[in-house]
């Protein structure tokens, strides 16, 4: 096994825990688990049997299996990206709902006081 | 038909860092007999706030500054739970807007039963307007006409007039200055009876320096399309 297949490896391992670890304390449901493992699974898959991957290129119209893999990498960075840009519209959205209903709180209690 | 006196009608700024020329812009608009008058100071770091309340507005302070959308659903929805009006301006606090067309602008609520009227800088053939704005804006009209299609001469004008059915059901989604296409996709979805009327925007150094910057055009357009996406 060749060194950079270790720290592939370790990080794999490090990475599917980490997930499982915030499904354990509820934090993940069970669909981003099983959507975690199938990512960390196909890697795996494509860094012990990188043959896999021609077949696919063959497959996808492309010439080599790293192509694939950088094919692959780029869909998940631009899905996961579009995931967070969602989460952090919708924390926004909260934090302007909050901020709009404290402050008309706040200036109905100060009218009633004065 | 009734006389807009006997009309419950609010004023509504929204403001941000306007110490300069907000107290000038409250004092012209009693002076032209608008009494009720709301600024939503937008968590401003300079006294907007003291000088709006001196002038004679009620001013509603942000916690936190979210953007001069949310500062008007602060203000509307504020409005609709206390004063319940029959009629709210929205008018910048800049001082770019003119007193003077909110009476053209209440006039086809009252007498012709819109329920929302827009101000438009390009129907008035007498608009001084820079040649890069009026581009950037006019490239906004075609852009609004495509996604929410509605057909207007000017769609980025902060001066309006809402009646009673637009103030119970108009939401605003986004904080920022994209809201005036907020604006316009409620009008489309509660199928509001609008309508145009030309108005006066007064460019000065201050207003330009303060206002929306035309790069923010662009930005704003992509926010507004990716917008559409997720919601």
């Amino acid at each position: 096994m060749t060194f950079l297949r270790i720290i592939a490896l370790i990080f794999i391992a490090f990475a599917t825990s980490r997930a499982y670890l915030r499904f354990k304390d509820k934090s993940l449901n069970l669909a981003n688990l099983i959507f975690w493992i199938v990512i960390w699974g196909l890697a795996l898959i494509f860094i012990f049997n990188p043959k896999i991957s021609d077949k696919i290129a063959s497959f996808l119209g492309l010439q080599r299996g790293t192509d694939t893999i950088l094919f692959l990498a780029s869909i998940l960075l631009f899905y996961l990206v579009f995931r967070i840009y969602v989460k952090v519209d919708s924390i926004d959205q909260n934090l302007t709902r909050l901020n709009t209903n404290a402050s008309i709180l706040l200036h109905k209690n100060s009218k009633k006081n004065n | 038909m009734l006389e807009p006196i006997n009309h419950k009608i609010f004023i509504l700024i929204p403001a941000y860092n306007e110490e300069a020329v907000i107290g000038s812009v409250i004092l012209r608009l009693k002076e032209a007999g608008y009494g009720n008058i709301l600024v939503v100071n937008d968590g401003s770091k300079d006294n907007t706030a003291r000088i709006a309340e001196s002038a004679g507005a009620e001013v509603l302070n942000h916690i936190m500054n979210r953007g001069q959308g949310s500062a008007l659903e602060t203000g509307m929805k504020y409005l609709r739970e206390t004063h319940r009006p029959d009629i709210i301006i929205t008018f910048d606090a800049d001082g770019q807007h003119s007193v003077e067309d909110i009476a053209r602008l209440i006039r086809p609520i009252i007498e012709e039963n819109f329920d929302i009227v827009l101000g438009s800088r390009f129907l008035n053939k007498k608009a001084r307007i820079p040649l890069l704005r009026k581009a950037i804006l006019k490239a906004g009209i075609l852009f609004t006409s495509i996604i929410s299609r509605i057909e207007l001469s000017d769609t980025h004008n902060g001066i309006r007039a809402l009646g009673k059915r637009a103030i119970n059901s108009i939401e605003i989604y986004h904080r920022g200055m994209e809201h005036a296409s907020d604006i316009i996709d409620e009008i489309a979805r509660n199928g509001l009876k609008y309508k145009e009327v030309p108005v006066t925007i007064t460019y000065s150094e201050y207003s330009l320096k303060k206002g929306q910057k035309n790069l923010g055009f662009i930005k704003m357009g992509l926010k507004i399309l990716l917008n559409k996406i997720i919601k």
